[in-house]
């Protein structure tokens, strides 16, 4: 018999090889053309009518892909080296395809990929390709003939299945407990996420970088806060080692003393969202005073940064509590700076003019801000050559630069005039979503200031970019990107910022980005303590509702028991004719009350064509029991057997 | 070379069929009737095939047949037979009428005046005859195939609906299909055909079968069927005349003959489906006539459950 081809029922073959598509960003590239290949070759052989490979050549095949995937993860558990591979097992099953009987096994191994799938990825997109292909799976797992023939009818027995699932996937959804436990944290192996962002170093260059970069870092939603955009400085490290242009962490500053958390979680001013970093830091605001997540601990350090114990590999969602905007950080002097250069002659000389008629901190800053002003210092996103720039350099040559080239300028002049100050990098501003109602920070916003010292002891922010691009503040890294000066100019001297409203295109972008913000808040970090929240907006504590699930196990159990009763009831012909109408019930077939069995089992016949042996002798179980007076309980079982088989 | 006992029935329809064009359905009615023991009533119009058919299946079937013409001055000792006086023996001598031949065809029943009528129905059920106080019984098998003319024609005496429930089946032949006639006008006529027949199931033979029916297994399930048809004709006698348990039997009988047909050993409701509307067409159909019956048949069928 000559084989049949996976092609032949062309929407079967798409379903099939949409997992694969699917898991393209999250396995080897070997894996993913690989598979491709072998599709590809039986797609070739099947037009060719070429001679089929045996079945020793596949699983030789999948063999050496086995050890491949050991070779690439050094391990074959996990969900990298696990996906990897079936994705060639899949296609390589394809290529070996013989009859509709392997559907089946394809179907499975469809549907352990499309789930696998959100291991990866729990992002609305992902969910929502994700989810039809799942439909479209169980879909093919109705007999072709039938398929083929009530397309309808299969149609809507699959979306009746999934609606009838729906009450218990909520059920689960919400009360099946979310244990924190890391049995089932998945470790990921392949740390696909590049750490884009900041490093620990902040260099010419490195922000400058990240303009053109759209990823989402985190969402903000205030609570009862309305900031405005000049105050939204999202603050991530305190960079206080220098060295030329470039300015990093001292670690060792950091770890002098950690602070447990203990923070209050009542009433947050702010819930945030940040996406997997693959760092360990904190994006907090200025004069942030408490900060937790339900995740994990987060720790405080001095240098008011926040950090957590592990990488964040996962989206967390934390809030903090802070202080009314004041420039003023509330926390004294906390570290010493490390300088690594001796100012130049040129830099000495404006040491001098900067400090002359200065008595405090504050003074020097302002004097520093005229001088940026009057060397008409430009902000530009193009700063040209990074190379080895030196301070000299940026203040006397080129004079244009980014907001990192004047945070570390800054720095440096003020540090070697004995004022501390230190470089603190992170983001600015953001993407306000009016149809969600919270903030979208990107990477294109990360920006770079400083704090000094100042003559009452404390840190105090100075943003010099906001001497030179007022606008790039007061615009937020979006609309300065998208806008000629005049324009920006004109938009935000005319205060029509909010007059001016989003485009249709602009309101489609937020509406979704809303979508994305809600699904990943309500969906995907739906844990433990939304669970318990839940409960206590209900009004039921643990106990209730421990003692809800065993109310609702047992009416579940009685009621099945009496359904079963009731068909004990029923004569054991009755309940032959209700298991194969009930059978084909679920097909959309009904039995017509005026129907005899024989016309009933012709119409079930059409309806599968290639299970008609089977159905004829289910058939005749129920006939000889009701008809033939061949009353026996073997008429019950093979009538059970065949259907289970069907 | 054996042969299962349908095998020979259907041997016999399909030989029927070739000379009698387009009418498969009701030859298979006509010997589902004679293989239950009953009698058989056709309505139609003259010419559309009632009498050949009756010629073919006593050619194919070897039964004796006799034919009495029924006309408005038809006396009832015309077709039962008379006593005549035996002046040898010195006494009364009965001498048989057309009906005592197993296969009678009562041609243009209701032509005739209902007391005629009457005592031919009358032997029809007993399956005998009395003359003078003496009975005669009728031979076995004895099968009556009555036609009537629809009752738009004229000099007709239309059958009172008693009278109509000893018919076990009735339908109506009907107008050969367009193509069929071709195929006819073209063909051998149809008698001509009639003397190279020959038969194909001896007496025997048919009696052995009606034996073997009355063995077939009607089951609890079906007998509620049948009794739920009938119960419903009587709780809703605005729309249907309601049906006499005697009807019962007649369409239960008719059922076994056709499950026998199917090769079968027990009824399904489809085989009281098929029957029905030849089994109740004319008790149903009352003074309107065999296709309004038919009608009212279909009505009942597509509103009475099969029980479970």
């Amino acid at each position: 018999m000559m084989a049949k081809s996976v092609f032949a029922d062309s929407k079967f073959a798409f379903c099939l090889i949409l997992p694969t598509f699917l898991l393209f960003p999250d396995i080897p590239a070997w894996s993913f053309y690989s598979s491709l290949l072998f599709w590809f070759s039986r797609w070739v052989i099947d037009k060719m009518e070429w001679k089929m490979p045996t079945r020793f050549f596949t699983g030789f095949f999948a063999l050496v892909f086995l050890g491949i995937t050991y070779l690439t993860f050094d391990s074959l558990i996990g969900r990298e080296p696990a996906c990897a591979f079936l994705v060639v097992l899949l296609s390589l099953k394809i290529l070996e395809y013989q009859t509709t009987e392997e559907n089946g096994f394809l179907i499975l191994l469809g549907f352990y990929l499309v789930t696998a799938k959100f291991l990866f990825d729990t992002n609305l997109i992902w969910f929502s390709l994700g989810f039809p292909t799942m439909i479209l799976l169980i879909y093919f797992l109705l007999p072709a003939g039938f398929r083929q023939k009530n397309t309808k009818i299969a149609g809507t027995y699959v979306i009746r299945n999934i609606l009838i699932s729906l009450p218990l996937c909520l059920f689960l959804f919400f009360y099946f407990p979310r244990f924190s436990s890391e049995i089932f944290h998945l470790k990921s192996q392949n740390n696909k996420i590049q750490s884009i962002g900041f490093s620990e170093e902040l260099e010419p260059g490195s922000v400058s970088s990240l303009v053109q970069n759209d990823e989402i870092v985190l969402r903000a939603e205030f609570i009862n806060v309305k900031p405005s955009i000049n105050s939204l400085y999202w603050r991530g490290l305190t960079l206080t080692k220098q060295d030329g242009l470039s300015w990093s962490r001292d670690p060792q500053l950091e770890s002098k003393q950690k602070r447990s958390p203990m923070f209050s979680k009542a009433d947050p001013h702010v819930q945030i969202t940040l996406e997997p970093t693959l760092k360990s830091w904190i994006y907090s605001l200025d004069q942030t005073t408490d900060l937790s997540s339900n995740q994990i601990n987060i720790y405080k350090l001095p240098l008011g940064v926040f950090k957590t114990q592990t990488m964040i590999e996962n989206r967390l969602v934390y809030h903090l509590k802070f202080q009314s905007s004041s420039q003023r950080s509330i926390d004294a002097n906390d570290g010493e700076i490390t300088l690594k250069d001796t100012p130049s002659p040129e830099v000495k000389k404006l040491l001098k003019a900067l400090s002359m008629n200065a008595k405090t901190p504050e003074e020097i800053v302002f004097h520093f801000s005229e001088f940026l002003v009057k060397n008409s210092f430009q902000y530009t996103l193009n700063p040209g050559d990074q190379g080895k720039l030196s301070i000299d350099d940026f203040l006397f040559k080129t004079k244009k630069g980014f907001c990192e080239h004047f945070a570390s300028s800054a720095a440096i002049l003020l540090n070697h005039l004995k004022i501390p100050a230190r470089v603190i990098a992170g983001y600015h501003g953001g993407e306000y979503n009016p149809v969600g109602q919270f903030w979208t920070l990107r990477q294109k916003d990360a920006h770079a200031w400083i704090e000094y010292l100042d003559s009452s002891n404390h840190w105090r922010r100075y943003d010099p970019t906001a001497v030179i691009a007022p606008m790039r503040l007061a615009l937020g890294a979006n609309d300065f990107a998208r806008l000629s000066g005049d324009e920006a100019l004109a938009l935000l001297t005319s205060r029509r910022r909010d007059l001016a409203g989003p485009s249709s295109f602009q309101k489609l972008t937020y509406f979704f980005e809303n979508l994305n913000y809600r699904w990943n808040s309500a969906v995907v970090n739906f844990d433990i303590e939304k669970q318990k929240n839940l409960l206590k907006e209900m009004n039921i504590s643990l106990a209730e509702a421990i003692l809800y699930g065993i109310t609702f196990t047992l009416i579940l159990a009685l009621s099945m028991s009496w359904l079963l009763r009731s068909r004990k009831n029923a004569t054991r012909s009755q309940r032959i004719y209700q298991m194969i109408n009930r059978h084909f019930e679920n097909y959309g077939l009904e039995k017509k009350p005026t129907e005899g069995p024989e016309a009933w089992r012709l119409r079930t016949c059409q309806a599968f064509p290639e299970q008609s042996q089977k159905i004829q002798a289910l058939f005749d179980c129920y006939i000889a029991e009701s008809y033939g007076n061949k009353h026996s309980q073997s008429n019950l079982f093979r009538a059970k057997q065949l259907l289970r088989s069907l | 070379m054996t042969m299962t006992p349908a095998f020979l029935w259907k041997n016999v329809i399909d030989h029927a069929s070739r000379i009698i064009l387009d009418k498969q359905i009701e030859i298979e009615q006509a010997l589902t009737c004679i293989l239950a023991g009953g009698h058989l009533l056709i309505e139609d119009v003259p010419g559309v095939g009632k009498t050949t058919l009756v010629q073919v299946l006593a050619k194919l079937l070897d039964l004796p047949y006799s034919r009495i013409q029924f006309t408005s001055d038809l006396l009832p000792a015309d077709i039962i037979g008379n006593s005549i006086y035996d002046p040898e023996k010195k006494e009364f001598q009965f001498i048989p009428g057309p009906l005592f031949a197993p296969l009678v065809l009562a041609d243009e029943l209701n032509r005739a005046n209902p007391r005629t009528q009457s005592a031919l129905l009358q032997s029809m059920e007993e399956g005998q005859v009395s003359v003078d106080r003496i009975t005669h019984p009728l031979p076995s098998p004895f099968f009556l195939i009555a036609t009537q003319n629809p009752r738009s024609q004229t000099g007709t005496f239309s059958l009172p609906e008693s009278q109509l429930d000893r018919f076990l089946m009735s339908f109506s032949m009907n107008y050969a299909s367009y193509q069929s006639e071709i195929s006819i006008f073209q063909g051998q006529d149809p008698r001509a055909q009639l003397k190279s027949l020959n038969p194909l199931v001896t007496i025997h033979q048919l009696q052995e079968s009606q034996e073997f029916i009355q063995k077939i297994v009607v089951s609890e399930l079906l007998a509620k069927y049948i009794a739920d048809l009938l119960t419903f004709t009587r709780q809703h006698q605005e729309s249907f005349i309601p049906l006499s348990t005697r009807t019962g039997i007649a369409l239960s009988r008719a059922s076994k003959a056709r499950a026998f047909l199917k090769e079968r050993q027990f009824c399904l409701p489809e085989d009281v489906q098929a029957v029905a509307p030849y089994v109740l067409a004319h008790r149903l159909g009352g003074a309107e006539g065999i296709t309004y019956g038919k009608n009212k048949v279909h009505e009942l069928i597509k509103t009475v459950a099969v029980p479970t």
